[in-house]
């Protein structure tokens, strides 16, 4: 067993593994950022934010249907506007989820907005899968054909055949830039705008920050617009670059952006960054080493260990105990 | 300005404020002076939208002041600096600045800041600095010119004296004078009465959630009873 | 309290009624409530009712799905009515000051429910009326009735479990359904011919109750000295990964699972009377043991630290040794009940180790009132019963859904839970 497990490890394809790792986190980061956002607002973890995210997903793809059946199919522009659709309906989702199930539980004891926030992701998911379907779907490929080619190729495999290469696709680099640009963004608005020192003034001292003339209330729910908008992107940029769409998938890539969001450190932005891409690069070497039925396992053992030698995270500063 | 009509507060099944009647007129300092859990500062939370009115009616330039939330009280004019000065500790002294001006104009934002670094040069030498590592002295200057920011019409101050060593004091006195010569009037909220008194024009004594006295600063300066019960133990 | 929502210069819709000088109309309470109702149609309209069709082309074109959209209303339709009569109960019973009277109806009730002999009675009579059959008696319970009776006992000593980490101890944990197939699986393992071959249900109870403890205590160790939703996050990821453990290893059957050898002789009796009894029989025992502690000196130390933790412990509370102390607890009833689904059943799969399980647990717990035993058992039992009721009116398929909304509602109109106490109340809204 140890002799194949070795044998397993020398045939590695390293070098791609990054690389799709690396994407994979990208894209688990965008989801990461929702929930440390909140948390860091409200000091609350936001269960839903997985449910956003799969919203995200469907939502993509019934806009890229309605923009068909309206006039025709323009890979480039439906594509485009179904992600403004999906981030403005995954926007009124996160809106709508703060508005009934957390407003009201803001001063409550923990226990309370924990709840509610497990109901609530509980009934997005179950709402999908009885309304959509228990299926799963594959993205259009019309759309996603079109980034399937390849910019770079790093490793020369076979000539003859193409076996064995390893490169960049269209795909990855889009993937990257999006959440480049994204998480650039964001960072501009936290630490450059008005919005920022606001949304970061909330965070500290929420009495304060009314009596200084913030509308809190506004604050906190533009916070969720944004992390539940960064999820639908990331939701759309995942349905193409895995090819399928399932209602579980909000679950599944919530608990692993959350593990992100908990080995950065919540409540703190780079380390949600940083915690996604680890997990992503973290999870593709498992499933090559291991074996796709070994990540969750895996998964859950890093989440431990974080816990147990560095429980506020790697960059996380604030003591994780009540203070 | 502001006018406070019989005002009733309680929290919970505690009456706070039993019917306080109270008048701030333009261009004055008001000194409002009690012992401690009087409800003075409940008097300036309620005015400021924090905590809910049981009763009465609460008046601001004729109309009756909307308190849903402090932030729309302070949209309309009237702006509290709370006890314990609440300085947003990861934030830079500039960014603490600026969060009093949200929703204001951006371009008055400059004027603004020149005029606080005028009253308080401290900050200049630390704009960049973490709020939370600034001395006690310059964090209760940063409250007000925060406060400032927000261009308020009648400015709250909550013991802007607590716990600060009596140099300092004398500064932000004075400098509170000077904010009140330039138009805001000013209600001041003091454990330390004479202080308060000295730079007052008029005063108001809470005992226990009611108004039992009211006079000009100077008589209530020299009034046996106010002697007695603020001046005399406190000093 | 709620605040309005964009511009302040308008009177708001709700806040502090002292402060305005013309009272509000009547429906004005119920603005904000038609705008969201309005708001959720629309942002829900697509998925309802519209579908997408992938052509071969790999194109997709979107179609009207009525059928889809009036199958959804039809099943949400009593789900809806149901939401709203609870909402509006709980809205008179806030704003109308209606907990006078119920206090007057509940307060003598309670030492009732309390006391040992009403579970007995109680006890009696229900076994009585399993046993009737064999007596002839013309009403006798179908085996349905009497399977599902069986079941809710099992899952009553879950949530009552449970009720000691979530209740007690004020932790969420996420993961039950993990330490339910801890449970389930040793029981499970060792029956195989490898290790005790024959092992009768009693006999495993306590070696399950150890188990279940001691992986309790080993997951908790780590995470439990910080906030408490870590604890609910880290559960539920050991959820998911004995799940996969149990798909993966070999010992656990991977994804067939394990039939207990000879199950109808291992199994918990010959015939379903009988199981009913021995269940109900746990379920009391169970009860009486978690009644004792709650009433002793440990049961007062969680609820000093659900109180105030900072508090507990500098009145000399062992914090974190407590805290674990109640989660290994909870998660040691958990293999007892994983033990006797595994017994009852006669046959263990990972799907025991689902989230689904988790949440229906959960739900129990915070249906019938944290931290209240009675409650509980009330909260599994109508939760077990409410799919039943439903059943012809909604699709099984939205039971988890209602189980979610059912924990939204209760959170912000009852976050006591229905026998809960009115301290409890105070406590989870921040009074």
């Amino acid at each position: 067993m140890l002799e194949s497990f070795i044998k397993s490890l020398a045939g590695v394809p390293w070098l791609e593994l990054l690389i799709t790792g690396t994407v994979k986190g990208s894209m688990y980061a965008l989801i990461a950022l929702g929930y440390t956002m909140v948390y860091g607002i409200l000091q609350m973890i936001n269960f839903a934010n997985g449910e956003i995210f799969m919203i995200g997903m469907f939502a993509t793809v019934f806009g890229i249907a309605l923009l068909s059946s309206l006039w025709g199919s323009f890979a480039a522009i439906n594509l485009i506007l179904g992600v403004v659709f999906a981030v403005i309906l995954a926007s009124a989702y996160g809106y709508g989820s703060e508005r009934i199930a957390y407003r009201r539980l803001r001063n409550a004891h923990i226990l309370a907005p924990l709840t509610s926030a497990i109901g609530l992701s509980i009934v997005l998911q179950q709402f999908i899968s009885n309304v959509v379907g228990n299926q799963p779907f594959t993205f259009p490929n019309y759309y996603s054909d079109p980034f399937a080619w390849r910019v770079v190729t790093l490793v020369q495999g076979n000539p003859a055949t193409g076996a064995g290469d390893v490169g960049i696709s269209m795909l990855q680099v889009c993937i990257l830039t999006t959440a480049c640009l994204l998480m650039t963004a964001l960072f501009y608005m936290i630490h450059c705008t008005r919005v920022g020192i606001a949304m970061r003034a909330v965070s500290q001292d929420r009495l304060m920050a009314s009596l200084v003339g913030i509308p809190v209330n506004h604050v906190i729910a533009f916070t969720f617009i944004v992390g539940s908008s960064l999820a639908a992107v990331a939701g759309t940029l995942f349905s193409m670059y895995t090819t399928t769409l399932t209602w579980s998938a909000g679950t599944a890539s919530g608990l692993k952006a959350f593990t992100a969001a908990i080995i950065g450190g919540i409540g703190n932005i780079p380390g949600a960054v940083l915690g996604g891409l680890l997990i992503g690069i973290i999870e593709d070497f498992t499933i090559a080493i291991l074996g796709a039925q070994w990540r969750n396992v895996i998964l859950f053992a890093i989440l431990m260990l974080t816990l147990i030698l560095r429980p506020r995270g790697l960059l996380g500063e604030r003591v994780a105990d009540k203070v | 300005m502001l006018k406070l009509e019989n005002v009733h507060a309680a929290y919970g099944p505690v009456e706070v404020l039993k019917g306080i009647n109270l008048e701030i007129n333009p261009g004055e300092i008001v000194a409002l002076l009690g012992a401690n859990g009087a409800g003075k500062s409940t008097t300036l939370l309620t005015s400021a939208g924090v905590v809910a009115t049981t009763g009465g009616q609460i008046w601001w330039e004729g109309k009756p002041l909307l308190r849903p939330s402090p932030d729309v009280v302070l949209r309309q004019g009237i702006c509290l600096c709370p006890e314990g000065r609440h300085i947003f500790p990861r934030l830079t002294v500039k960014e603490n600045l600026l969060s009093g001006s949200y929703l204001l104009p951006k371009s008055r934002d400059a004027a603004k800041l020149d005029r606080i670094f005028d009253f308080f040069p401290v900050l200049k030498e630390r704009l960049q600095q973490l709020g939370g590592t600034l001395s006690g002295g310059e964090q209760q200057m940063l409250a007000i010119g925060r406060s400032l920011m927000s261009e308020p019409r009648l400015l709250m101050l909550d013991e802007p004296s607590l716990g600060l060593a009596p140099q300092i004091v004398q500064r932000i006195f004075s400098i509170i004078q000077t904010i009140n010569k330039e138009g805001t009037p000013i209600l001041l909220v003091e454990q330390n009465a004479r202080e308060a008194l000295r730079i007052a024009h008029r005063g108001y004594v809470i005992v226990t959630g009611e108004i039992v006295l009211t006079d000009t600063a100077s008589s209530l300066l020299n009034s046996d009873e106010v002697r007695r019960a603020y001046l005399g133990e406190d000093e | 309290m709620s605040t309005p929502e964009a511009t302040p210069a308008p009177a708001p819709a709700s806040g502090p009624a002292p402060g305005r000088a013309t009272a509000a109309p009547w429906w004005n309470a119920f603005v904000p409530f038609l705008v969201g109702l309005v708001a959720v149609l629309v942002i829900t309209f697509p998925f309802i009712w519209l579908r997408f069709e992938l052509q071969p082309s790999g194109e997709v074109y979107a179609r009207w799905d009525v059928k889809g959209g009036v199958d959804f209303w039809q099943n949400m339709g009593p789900v809806c009515l149901i939401g709203l009569g609870i909402g509006l109960l709980a809205h008179a019973y806030n704003a109308w000051g209606l907990q006078r009277y119920t206090d007057q109806v509940w307060l003598p009730v309670k030492p009732w429910t309390q006391s040992l002999y009403a579970p007995l009675v109680a006890y009696a009579v229900i076994v009585a009326y399993g046993f009737s059959g064999h007596m002839g008696f013309a009403l006798a319970p179908s085996p349905t009735t009497l399977n599902l009776g069986i079941q809710v006992g099992i899952y009553m000593i879950l949530a009552m479990g449970l009720n000691i980490v979530i209740g007690y101890t004020g932790l969420l944990v996420l993961g039950y359904a993990g330490f339910i197939a801890i449970g389930a699986y040793t029981f499970a393992i060792l029956q195989k011919p490898d290790f005790i071959p024959g092992l009768p249900w009693w006999a495993g109870i306590p070696i399950v109750f150890i188990v279940g403890g001691a992986v309790g205590w080993l997951i908790g160790l780590p995470c439990i000295r910080l906030r408490g939703d870590y604890l609910a996050i880290v559960t539920l990821g050991f959820a998911e990964g004995v799940r996969e453990l149990a798909i993966n290893l070999e010992v656990t059957g991977q994804t067939s699972g394990i039939l207990l050898r000879n199950a109808s002789k291992i199994g918990l009796a010959p015939d379903k009377p009988t199981i009913l009894a021995w269940v109900l029989l746990l379920v009391i025992i169970c009860a009486a043991a978690i009644y004792r502690i709650y009433h002793s000196p440990l049961g007062r130390a969680w609820i000093a630290i659900r109180e105030d933790e900072v508090a507990a412990g500098a009145m000399g509370i062992p914090v974190v040794r407590m805290k674990l102390l109640s989660f290994a607890l909870s998660s040691a009833f958990a293999g007892v009940g994983g033990l006797l689904i595994a017994a009852y059943t006669g046959f263990v799969s990972p799907d025991v180790a689902n989230f689904n399980n988790s949440v229906t647990v959960l739900a129990m717990v915070i249906l019938g009132g944290l931290g209240s035993l009675p409650g509980v058992l009330l909260g599994a039992g109508i939760l077990y019963l409410l799919p039943e009721l439903l059943r012809g009116y909604v699709d099984f398929e939205y039971r988890l859904m209602i189980f979610g909304a059912l924990m939204i509602i209760m959170m912000i109109y009852r976050p006591q839970g229905l026998l809960g106490t009115s301290r409890h109340a105070i406590e989870l809204k921040g009074g």
